[in-house]
């Protein structure tokens, strides 16, 4: 994790082409795409850059080895396709983690949301973890992490818990039955100093089945305690509510 | 690639060959296996070349290679023509990939090992138009040889090796904003020598 980036809110913007040519961290690339949906002058020059960022690769074309095309062939008729998106850029696929993989994630999640048995998930628990677990790279490696350590955060009636991993230097959320908001607020997550200060931490609004999977930003050895208010659309500099959930890191 | 958003459906009729990946793409997203195979054709030559400049062993190239044209019949579904070509979509994902697996050098240590007797002959049937290539190259070389030094390497850091700005910063003993500025007026420059206008 890198405060300089971090801490530096006022030029992603400029990640666009550090985006385009990969040049990005996990933790920067999630919170670039959390900026693209609400900036279209970003999306109109990342689509340029990929494009321009394409024809560099197009140009190193080689003959595939021979037997690639029947093993890619083979591989396909047994892969199911994944369901069309509709919140998300295509640019913002998750890293697709492998069969055992996603069932440690499925295992971390349902310990994670504490909604599910420890055996038998349904298919529906499967399918939410399933789109859960597509929301990024970043959620996926620290639920993954051997290091992961997870805390409970009560948030009303929802269920929320924080999973952080040293060795990934990084820490999401993950919630349940997390109600709605008016379309004029979000939720917003702080990271708090030992001194109390509040540092914005990324805003989220629940998916229609009121489940969230969130990168938590910002610097983690500085991070005391982790709390959510209900915030303005858009987000605050400094929390205008009080907490509604929050829990010591120490 | 389209700033101004264009219909799939009003698009005319007499597609050329980078519209020809973005049908077969869109008809792939049905399921439809017989267009997924001729996608294949048109793409697979593009995705094992970048792959195999960026990962460089041609055995864990063929892997990622494989890996990608699999993740793109499995997300097909999820490629929206409005925001760019099929090629570009495709080709994005394949450097994605590369740069994954660049970035995790001790998978790749082990997976030498594991797949060091994988058979990477070429498959001449599948040789696509040499020229066509060559031409391209030219392009992106005299592109590349146009921009100032530092934006040069900066580029080339991170397509090719799969820096990112923090590294290649660092490599290059310049600011971290500084460096985000160079990939930016080296693309934007890239952009406009190479004609990139969709």
């Amino acid at each position: 994790m890198n405060n300089q980036t971090f801490n530096d809110d006022t030029d992603i913007h400029l990640l666009v082409a550090a985006y385009a040519l990969d040049a990005v961290d996990d933790v920067e690339r999630a919170r670039f795409e959390r900026h693209l949906p609400t900036c279209e002058s970003c999306r109109n020059e990342l689509a340029e850059m990929a494009a321009t960022v394409a024809r560099i690769g197009a140009a190193d074309e080689s003959a595939p080895p021979a037997g690639m095309r029947d093993a890619v062939m083979a591989s396909v008729v047994k892969t199911p396709q994944a369901l069309p998106r509709t919140h998300m850029t295509d640019f913002a696929e998750a890293k697709r983690p492998n069969r055992a993989v996603r069932w440690l994630t499925v295992a971390a999640v349902a310990l994670a949301i504490g909604s599910v048995g420890a055996v038998g998930y349904g298919y529906q628990q499967h399918q939410q973890v399933e789109s859960i677990t597509a929301q990024s790279a970043l959620v996926t490696s620290v639920l993954m992490a051997p290091d992961a350590q997870l805390r409970q955060m009560p948030m009303g009636d929802a269920t929320s818990t924080i999973v952080m991993s040293p060795s990934e230097g990084a820490a999401v959320m993950v919630a349940s039955n997390v109600p709605a908001l008016p379309a004029d607020q979000v939720y917003e997550l702080w990271t708090l100093t030992a001194d109390g200060d509040a540092r914005p931490a990324g805003i989220w609004t629940p998916g229609t089945s009121g489940s969230a999977a969130v990168p938590i930003e910002g610097d983690l050895a500085t991070t005391a305690a982790v709390a959510v208010t209900v915030e303005p659309a858009g987000g605050s500099a400094k929390p205008t509510s009080k907490p509604i959930a929050s829990v010591s890191m120490a | 690639m389209a700033v101004t958003v264009t219909p799939f459906d009003a698009q005319p009729a007499t597609a050329g060959d980078a519209d020809a990946v973005t049908r077969l793409l869109l008809l792939t997203a049905r399921g439809d296996e017989a267009a997924f195979r001729q996608l294949y054709d048109q793409v697979a030559g593009a995705v094992y070349g970048l792959v195999k400049r960026i990962v460089r062993n041609p055995a864990q190239s063929e892997e990622v290679a494989q890996e990608v044209l699999v993740e793109v019949w499995r997300l097909a579904t999820r490629f929206d023509p409005e925001r760019g070509t099929g090629k570009t979509w495709i080709l994005t994902l394949a450097h994605r990939r590369a740069v994954d697996r660049v970035r995790s050098s001790q998978a790749a240590t082990d997976r030498d090992t594991r797949y060091g007797v994988a058979n990477h002959e070429p498959d001449h049937d599948q040789v696509s138009d040499e020229a066509q290539v060559r031409i391209e190259q030219r392009q992106v070389r005299r592109a590349l040889g146009e921009l100032t030094e530092v934006q040069r390497t900066a580029v080339e850091l991170a397509y090719y090796k799969g820096f990112t700005h923090q590294q290649v910063a660092q490599t290059l003993d310049i600011p971290l904003g500084t460096a985000k500025t160079r990939l930016r007026d080296g693309l934007i420059h890239l952009r406009d020598a190479m004609g990139v206008t969709s």
